[in-house]
């Protein structure tokens, strides 16, 4: 935060690099409007370097507080008036927002990933393991029901959970690696 | 909100349903905006989440859904650890009446047929241990040790003699699939001999290192002289 201050802009870079994927996760998901989503992170980081330019923070840990914070306010602004603020700070670091953002959901299409569903359940051994997978993703039941219902422990629900999707991603990032695959979100 | 308190919380999955509370929201938010890690699990768990519901929409995941509840306790563990039970009641009563009518055939016939006692052990710290009477040289004696709640790929059962000063393995059994909610390893009545055994189970994942076990159970077994 110190460089950032310093007008070091290799340190701005690094700062957009480390959060953006969350930030436009987290306006995409709040928004439901990718490009939307987009120019907000850029306005976001655009106030935020700005700001650490003048005055940094001095806890890191507050700064995702402080992302968060600033970019539900633009959304909500842009809410209001439908329009975007503009902001006067200059950065090349800002610009770069979204170019390296993409994973390997971003590159699989929606048949794609139900092929996907149905291989990780076809590899699960044991029944009690695919109800839990189904229980709590397509039927949003809490753990504790899970686990009552199913006679299992916390961690064998755990273990289940973490390793399926483990290799759930595994699979999709195996079939996003394939060729002539079209970009669907 | 820590990494331990988002896996016990099952803080993902009720984020994307959109059940926890404003302050876990807020939390959780701010840690995954600069944790690559979270952010990770939770794109993963998203897109998952996406596709089981999608799948379903399709009609796609109709054969792997859980049966309906009517059927559920066919295949629960209750109906298995119930099987189990009566299993075992039904076999005891088949000992007893093989016995008494081996008893009788004794003075007519000359028996050539191998025959088994099932034995379902239990794991009872500092408990009695279970006692049976020495097989004869052609029985069988079928094993069930309790498997627990926890699943594993692959299971390995080992029975070992205990003497005054040694122990010696004298019967294993490995790549064991549970059934009737326990692992069931048959052991032939010429290795068990009046005398102090330890019966274990350990289990194993497929992506576990080669020598790597888990302890599921360990029991006694005493087999004393036939009458």
């Amino acid at each position: 935060m110190k460089r950032i201050g310093e007008g070091d802009r290799r340190a701005e870079e690094e700062f957009v690099r480390r959060y953006q994927r969350g930030l436009i996760y987290l306006l995409r998901r709040r928004t439901g409007d990718p490009q939307l989503a987009l120019d907000l992170a850029q306005e976001t980081f655009r106030i935020a370097i700005e700001k650490l330019r003048q005055s940094p923070i001095d806890q890191v840990d507050r700064l995702g507080a402080y992302l968060r914070g600033t970019a539900l306010n633009l959304m909500m602004a842009d809410r209001r008036k439908n329009t975007r603020r503009a902001t006067t700070a200059d950065s090349d670091a800002v610009d770069a927002v979204a170019d390296d953002a993409a994973g390997p959901f971003d590159h699989v299409s929606s048949e794609q990933v139900q092929r996907v569903v149905r291989a990780l359940l076809n590899e699960l051994p044991v029944q009690r393991d695919r109800e839990i997978l189904i229980r709590t993703y397509l039927e949003d039941q809490d753990k504790s029901l899970i686990c009552e219902a199913l006679g299992v422990d916390a961690a064998h629900y755990n273990r289940v959970l973490f390793r399926a999707k483990q290799r759930f991603r595994e699979l999709v990032e195996s079939a996003a690696s394939q060729p002539g695959l079209r970009v669907v979100r | 909100m820590d990494r331990h308190y988002i896996r016990d919380n099952q803080v993902i999955e009720r984020y994307l349903s959109g059940a926890l509370t404003a302050d876990e929201e807020q939390a959780f938010e701010e840690v995954y905006l600069g944790d690559a890690e979270i952010l990770d699990q939770l794109q993963t768990a998203e897109r998952l989440r996406d596709g089981l519901k999608e799948a379903d929409a399709a009609g796609r995941l109709e054969r792997l859904r859980p049966p309906a509840p009517w059927r559920q306790f066919w295949t629960s563990q209750r109906y298995a650890t119930a099987a189990s039970v009566l299993l075992a009641v039904s076999l005891g009563f088949s000992t007893v009446l093989y016995r008494e009518n081996s008893n009788l055939r004794e003075h007519s016939l000359s028996s050539t047929s191998t025959a088994s006692r099932f034995i379902a052990l239990e794991s009872v710290r500092g408990g009695n241990a279970a006692t049976i009477a020495a097989p004869e040289q052609d029985e069988w004696t079928v094993l069930l040790l309790d498997a627990g709640v926890d699943a594993y790929d692959t299971y390995r059962a080992m029975l070992t003699r205990d003497d005054d000063a040694q122990s010696e393995q004298i019967w294993s059994r490995a790549d064991l699939v549970p059934q009737l909610g326990g692992a069931i390893f048959l052991v032939p009545g010429r290795v068990l001999r009046p005398g102090t055994y330890e019966a274990r189970l350990e289990g194993r994942m497929d992506d576990w290192p080669a020598e790597r076990f888990d302890e599921i159970t360990r029991t006694s077994l005493t087999v004393v002289p036939r009458d």
